[in-house]
């Protein structure tokens, strides 16, 4: 029974101390999409000219014999 | 040729036809530059219009991102790499992974609903319980 509660202290105190951390990453990922996109959208030819070149360079790469 | 033709003609009444004649044509000249150029303008926005890659980068900007990368991969030569083979056999395999997973879960629900039989009804199903559990060894 001891070792049950203990457990669930435990758990609580684990939640606890990485919530915060996880919503903050949450937060940070957010921020991170909206301002990729937000480039993206200002950006539209330079962002596919870039994202058309990493991809020709990711092709040439692949047909390279090593 | 024509131009020989009708300058030595134009001898006898002088210059000022020649030039109204040379005026003349670099003026259709012109007109037809002009409207060319017009008509290559109205498809260029025709053709904007229609492909709308404004739009939609607005509406799906990771989207067109990945078709950017693709058509790129494509141009470099990559499509019949072997990353391309790893990657539709990846995608087969994520694909697959619902009716798999459905397989899986009706298999383990028949050996668990076995194994209860077995236990109510004595030691006997025990080993028809464990019958149903390999296949998803071999899958």
């Amino acid at each position: 029974m001891e070792t049950s509660q203990q457990l669930t202290d435990k758990a609580r105190e684990l939640q606890a101390r990485i919530a915060p951390q996880i919503e903050e990453a949450r937060k940070n990922l957010s921020d991170l999409n909206t301002r990729i996109t937000t480039y993206i959208r200002q950006n539209p030819g330079t962002s596919l000219l870039a994202a058309l070149a990493a991809g020709f360079l990711i092709g040439k790469i692949a047909t390279r014999r090593w | 040729m024509p131009e020989t033709t009708h300058n030595s003609q134009s001898k006898g009444t002088g210059n000022g036809a020649d030039h109204r004649g040379i005026g003349e044509r670099v003026e259709h000249i012109n007109q037809s530059a002009q409207e060319l150029w017009s008509e290559a303008q109205g498809a260029v926005t025709q053709l904007k219009e229609t492909l709308d890659i404004q739009g939609r980068v607005e509406r799906h900007p990771y989207g067109m991102i990945l078709a950017a990368v693709g058509v790129g991969y494509v141009l470099g030569g990559g499509l019949f790499s072997s990353l391309t083979g790893g990657l539709l056999r990846l995608g087969f395999r994520v694909a697959a992974l619902p009716f798999v997973k459905q397989e899986l879960l009706s298999l383990a629900k028949g050996a668990l609903q076995n194994a209860r039989g077995g236990t109510d009804a004595g030691q006997a199903p025990a080993a028809a319980a464990a019958a149903p559990a390999e296949p998803p060894k071999a899958v």
